[in-house]
């Protein structure tokens, strides 16, 4: 059997897979808190094939017995790299940024009601509370709340001036008078996650952690913990840029796109052989 | 009796085999830590042909005609065509690219001298050792690492990364992904110069006797010995490198142009037999 043609083909479908992640990232390029995804290959599991009658009559052999043969390749493993995104200057007093590690856990609107989103896309608003008129939320473009440590969402109220401090913490000044200025019980919730294959992608920039997937005995604050006050940086006036290096992913859309061109070539050398042996009777 | 129509039916049959390594080679051009496989042929071994029914039908008294003989006689050798005999992996350095990945890790084992092994000048190669899903140990050069949900280091196939004790590594979460250190001798770092563990770098003093498993995993009949810090033979390890395929892939489409040819050259051959056939089949035909 001439299992080129597979081999090449699935290489194909593997090679194509790259280029899709690669462009995904060229997509998110301006992507505020976006982390690139890195796509690695790996190689297939070989079969034995036993092309040894007597292996006494093999002169010269420097393999061990038998003929391994492998079958191509196929996506690996992607992995979230996480390195920092550029900062963008904005101005906006809650567009926030986080230097160094953590994600903002966001309450969602119209998924799960106790379902906490994580992510590294710092652009809030004010977004004004139905239950309780004269008072703000702090809230994404699509909706969700930016949390507090507690996993409440923040709450402003429109009497108080607001300045969110580089701890997290939020400062309030009494718009009436010359009051001092006091804190808020709540502070902005950063959550560190060490190990980012616990995320699961859920679009809009956002990721969420699979009860299923924490092992039995452990809890969700295991992976996902709460960091105290002071210990993430947060900038407000700033957002994190993708970290995407338009340099690197369009170099790797050149290596991937020649490899996935030399790849269709031995398809069609594949399917060359096929028709050279069925010519044999004409 | 048309002997060449097997040797050339043979011949097909062992390039669909070496165009099948030629594929392998060239869709993993991007595997890393992927060694190239080159398919030796070689002839099958050679039969000597002789004589028979040198006797008559009763089995006493010779042919007339032939000459009297004590035995039968050798007429000489008959190559019957050709066989892939095995793939030799290349364990030739494939180039080391900077990715700064945490847990990507490349061996740089060129420093190693060259020994000879059955009067034949081997260069050990240097592995590192997996967990393979049966508990046996395989070896890789994959250094495409990670952390997964158990804070076990894996390769990107997903076996577990051995420590030079034979345990897999395991990285605590109490320790920050970023502040993780691996040195030129394996040995991770954690918070400056707090070593956690040790990387398991195998050598395997003749590599050709490793079996390929694929999922770039090598395995050893018996268990190779992990290199221990003090008698280094050269090995060294780079943390934010990672080590490519060693496929040249310009080579690999030459040598499958030169496949396909010699492929189609067999099939010419078959024809040409099958074009005798044809004419001995004609023979005698009536209406001709």
């Amino acid at each position: 059997m001439n299992t080129s043609l597979y081999i090449s083909s699935g290489a194909l479908q593997a090679y194509q897979q790259k280029i899709d992640t690669t462009a995904n990232n060229v997509a998110n390029v301006n992507t505020t808190g976006y982390k690139r995804k890195d796509h690695s290959f790996s190689e297939i599991l070989a079969s034995q094939m036993n092309n040894h009658g007597r292996a006494n009559n093999e002169a010269g052999h420097l393999t061990p017995e038998g003929l391994r043969v492998g079958y191509g390749t196929r996506t690996g493993l992607t992995q979230i790299d996480m390195n920092q995104g550029q900062a963008m200057e904005t101005g906006e007093p809650f567009d926030l940024m986080i230097a160094g590690n953590g994600f903002f856990q966001v309450g969602t609107v119209n998924g799960a009601a106790d379902e906490v989103r994580y992510t590294r896309d710092g652009s809030f608003h004010l977004s004004p509370n139905p239950d309780n008129p004269g008072s703000y939320h702090l809230a994404h473009a699509n909706g969700g709340y930016l949390l507090d440590q507690n996993g409440n969402p923040i709450e402003l109220d429109e009497n108080y001036e607001v300045k969110i401090e580089s701890n997290g913490q939020i400062q309030l000044k009494a718009k009436a008078g010359q009051g001092e200025a006091i804190l808020s019980d709540q502070r902005v919730g950063i959550v560190d996650i060490q190990n980012p294959h616990m995320l699961r992608n859920v679009g809009d920039n956002q990721f969420v952690i699979d009860p299923e997937t924490i092992p039995a005995g452990a809890n969700l604050a295991d992976y996902a913990r709460m960091m105290v006050a002071g210990e993430a940086e947060i900038s407000s006036g700033f957002l994190e840029g993708s970290n995407v290096d338009l340099m690197k992913e369009m170099t790797d859309l050149m290596t991937s796109q020649r490899t996935y061109q030399l790849n269709a070539r031995a398809v069609s050398y594949a399917d060359q052989m096929i028709g050279i042996a069925n010519n044999i009777l004409k | 009796m048309l002997r060449g129509l097997y040797s050339a039916a043979s011949g097909m049959f062992t390039m669909e085999r070496k165009q099948e390594a030629l594929s392998d080679n060239l869709a993993n051009a991007q595997s890393p830590g992927y060694k190239k496989d080159e398919t030796v042929l070689r002839a099958f071994p050679n039969l000597l042909i002789q004589r028979i029914r040198d006797f008559d039908q009763a089995g006493n008294g010779s042919v007339s005609g032939v000459p009297q003989l004590p035995q039968s006689m050798t007429m000489g050798e008959l190559s019957n065509g050709v066989y892939a005999q095995e793939r030799i992996p290349s364990f030739e350095q494939g180039t080391l690219v900077q990715t700064d990945g945490t847990f990507d890790v490349a061996i740089d084992d060129q420093a190693i001298p060259a020994q000879e092994v059955n009067g034949r000048d081997t260069k050990p190669a240097a592995f590192f050792a997996v967990q393979l899903p049966d508990g046996t140990v395989g070896y890789t050069r994959n250094g495409k690492w990670d952390l997964d949900g158990n804070g076990n280091l894996v390769t990107s196939e997903g076996y577990r990364v051995l420590g030079a004790n034979g345990e897999p590594i395991q990285v605590t979460s109490s320790i920050r992904r970023e502040d993780l250190q691996i040195d030129g001798n394996g040995r991770l770092l954690a918070n400056g110069n707090e070593t956690i563990g040790q990387i398991g770098v195998a050598i395997a003093e003749n590599p050709l006797e490793l079996s390929r498993l694929g999922g770039n995993v090598y395995q050893a009949e018996n268990p190779l010995a992990f290199m221990q810090e003090e008698n280094n033979p050269g090995v060294s390890l780079q943390q934010g490198f990672l080590e490519q395929s060693n496929v040249d892939s310009a080579k690999t489409m030459t040598d499958m142009m030169m496949a396909i040819r010699s492929y189609e050259a067999n099939q010419k051959v078959i024809s040409v037999y099958d074009t005798s056939l044809d004419q001995l089949n004609s023979v005698g035909r009536m209406n001709g």
